[in-house]
């Protein structure tokens, strides 16, 4: 079963998050906000993180390059879930190593597309 | 350059500050309740949709039970079975009522027999007086007439034995028309019984396949009308997974107007750290944060509503006729078991029918095989009586004129053997049409193809395979029946609760309506729109200062709508229409 971190500080956006790919299929883990997904990330192996962008103590694009900078994340496809839609924001993104970027609200099925696709 | 602080603290100003204050605290509140329930209905909903999964599962499996034991398989069964009993019974009804008929003219044929035997009888008498004849004549003669005491003890033994089987021949001939007339009162109550069995195969049994195929219908329809169901809810729920997130932003579109306002009121003249702040630049504030709480209000109610929506959605299942497959089949399984018993009672009547009117024929035989050995017999003495004949002649020849006498004994035994000729002839002809009357009847008893009764044995195990199909199938649905029904009765506890937190964030609506007032009390005082517009506020300038501390296009547009008069954001417009892959 292929396993995916969902990292978001709404608690509400993690549960909906998880419903949607939970019954696609897939294990997942939540973690709450930037340096939670960094402290559960590093000893297991996730085959593909969806993450929020605006978070406390640790936000998406510094979660996403402290992870590309761990060993084995290098590739992992990591998804940005976002209300954020601005172009300099996604170009920050890209460059810290996400994947690709879906604006929040997300469409389930939308979703699972972007993730069968990533996750293979 | 924002224009100067104006130190005095005017009761307009007071009371905008009250004002703002007032809506930070039902904005507060609305959070409060927002952020509460908003936690509660996420998981309710997961628990929600966790129940539905559970009925669709098991409803699922009921109509798996329909689509692959009780479709429409079983109705070309039985109409199969129905067409093969009626050809059986036709059939039937043809051979009986042919057996009928021979029996008939096997009644006259036995009166011919009968006849026959009276006939012989006559004869029998008549040997008998020309026996005593001969006696007598044999005494006159002396020892002339020895050689005609062997033709006296011949015509006496003839008499004798033509009597016995003659007798017999009768005994057995009435015995047969007795048991014929009862076979022929069966066979027409046989006959009235197959008659009325055929009219209701075509009535009663065309009306049970009707019935069952127009319940096959309906239920055929419901694996479609499940798969939309099962549809329907699946967008339900991905709109509520959407109305979540979108709560999600509203409550963080909220925190941000309350932390502008408490900006605000802390700015405010107649706040806790009065600070110089332009007219313009207040009044734009607290239009863009009513503006916001408009749109979040907007928002919330949607969400709401789709919430209720997938409620009601949900609700539908456990009104959905799915529940009713199990009794559904059964019932039609009880009805098509009902039909293969009265096939199956048919066929153990014709049976019945079959096996009396073989034996019927064996007794035929019985009597056929006597009048065949009383032919044989008659032959016989036709035979001696002509020999007898011809030695008489010679003797009486050799006699002269004394044996004027004996030579018409010898002329009467000649007439009597050619009469008895012609009898046997008769009984034989007459034997022979019984034979054939027996062979037919014979043949029209077996008539009943085998092919037909073959098709009919092969249509009612094929009904009986569909039957036990149904009844598994029936059983199976109505097992998944209750459990669904448990399942529904689940649901609909979760739905209760769920309602209950939509009614909850329903009051949230409330405290953000009457901050909305008290945001409007407090704009309305010092600027308006045109103010905005044509004085040295850098409207621009404004927006990207305001945008600094928004986290979603959504509150950006909403922005730009309060300050450039552009129109609010479509909320159904924006789910899911944004997905980049670098």
């Amino acid at each position: 079963m292929k396993r995916i971190l969902t990292v978001d500080d709404s608690a509400s956006v993690r549960q909906m998050v998880s419903f949607t790919l939970r019954k696609a299929g897939y294990e997942v883990t939540e973690a709450t906000d930037g340096r939670d997904g960094v402290a559960k990330a590093g000893p297991s192996k996730f085959d593909m993180i969806i993450t929020d962008l605006n978070m406390p103590n640790m936000d998406g694009i510094q979660m996403i390059a402290a992870l590309r900078a761990l060993a084995g994340y290098a590739f992992v496809p990591i998804l940005m879930l976002t209300t954020e839609s601005q172009p300099e924001k996604k170009d920050a993104g890209r460059k810290a190593g996400a994947t690709g970027w879906i604006v929040k609200p997300f469409n389930t099925d939308q979703l699972l597309v972007v993730v069968q696709k990533l996750v293979r | 350059m924002p224009p100067a602080l104006n130190p005095v603290v005017s009761a307009s100003e007071s009371d905008r500050v009250t004002g703002i204050l007032r809506a930070q605290q039902l904005i507060d509140q609305a959070l409060l309740i927002s952020h509460k329930e908003i936690c509660a209905s996420a998981q309710q909903f997961e628990n929600l949709a966790t129940q539905v999964g559970v009925v669709l599962d098991l409803t699922a499996g009921i109509v798996s039970c329909l689509e692959t034991d009780c479709g429409g398989a079983i109705v070309p069964m039985v109409e199969r079975l129905s067409a093969a009993a009626r050809e059986f019974i036709t059939e039937r009804i043809q051979s009986v009522s042919t057996i009928a008929d021979i029996f008939t003219s096997e009644s006259v044929m036995l009166e011919r027999l009968g006849g026959l035997t009276r006939d012989q009888k006559s004869m029998a008498s008549e040997s008998r007086a020309l026996g005593i004849v001969a006696s007598i004549e044999v005494a006159r003669l002396g020892e002339a007439g020895e050689g005609f005491d062997y033709m006296a003890h011949e015509l006496d033994d003839f008499s004798r034995m033509i009597l016995s089987g003659a007798e017999e021949v009768r005994r057995q001939a009435d015995a047969r028309k007795a048991g014929v007339a009862d076979r022929k009162l069966a066979l027409g109550r046989s006959l009235e019984r197959m008659r009325r069995d055929r009219q209701s195969i075509e009535t009663e049994v065309d009306d049970a396949i009707r019935s069952m195929d127009s319940a096959v219908t309906g239920l055929a329809r419901i694996p479609s009308e499940f798969r939309e169901c099962v549809s329907a809810i699946g967008d339900k729920i991905a709109r509520v997974v959407s109305a979540v997130q979108m709560q999600d932003i509203s409550r963080q579109q909220i925190e941000h107007v309350r932390e502008v306002l408490e900006t605000l009121r802390e700015s405010e003249p107649g706040g806790e750290k009065p600070e110089p702040f332009a007219d313009a630049r207040r009044a734009a504030t607290l239009k863009i944060q009513r503006m916001q709480l408009e749109c979040a209000r907007t928002s919330t109610e949607d969400w709401i509503a789709q919430i209720d929506q997938c409620l009601e959605g949900i609700m539908s299942i456990s009104s959905s006729h799915v529940l009713a497959i199990g009794a559904e089949i059964l019932e039609q399984q009880r009805s098509l078991a009902t039909q293969l018993e009265r096939f199956e009672s048919i066929e153990r009547d014709f049976e019945g029918d079959y096996e009396a009117i073989e034996h019927c024929l064996k007794d035929l035989n019985n009597l056929s095989r006597l009048v065949e050995e009383c032919l044989a017999r008659s032959r016989s003495a036709r035979d001696r009586m002509q020999l007898l004949n011809f030695n008489s002649m010679i003797e009486a020849r050799n006699l002269g004129s004394r044996a004027a006498a004996v030579l018409e004994i010898a002329r009467n035994i000649s007439r009597i053997s050619s009469a008895w000729g012609t009898l046997t002839d008769r009984s034989g002809t007459a034997m022979a049409d019984l034979l054939a009357a027996s062979s037919s009847a014979e043949q029209a008893n077996r008539a009943v193809a085998q092919a037909t009764k073959e098709s009919l044995a092969q249509s009612r195990r094929e009904s009986r395979t569909g039957l036990e199909l149904m009844q598994s199938g029936a059983a199976a649905a109505a097992e998944q029946g209750v459990r669904v029904e448990a399942a529904v009765s689940g649901l609909h506890r979760e739905i209760e609760t769920a309602d209950g937190i939509a009614r909850r964030l329903k009051d949230s609506l409330e405290l953000m309506s009457q901050a909305i007032a008290e945001i409007e009390q407090a704009e309305s005082e010092p600027q308006s729109d045109a103010e905005l517009a044509h004085g040295d506020f850098n409207l621009q300038q404004f927006e990207q200062q305001c945008a600094a501390t928004y986290t979603s296009a959504l509150e950006r547009q909403v922005l730009r709508a309060a300050l450039y008069g552009e129109a609010m954001p479509r909320l159904q417009s924006a789910v899911g229409n944004n997905v980049e892959l670098f």
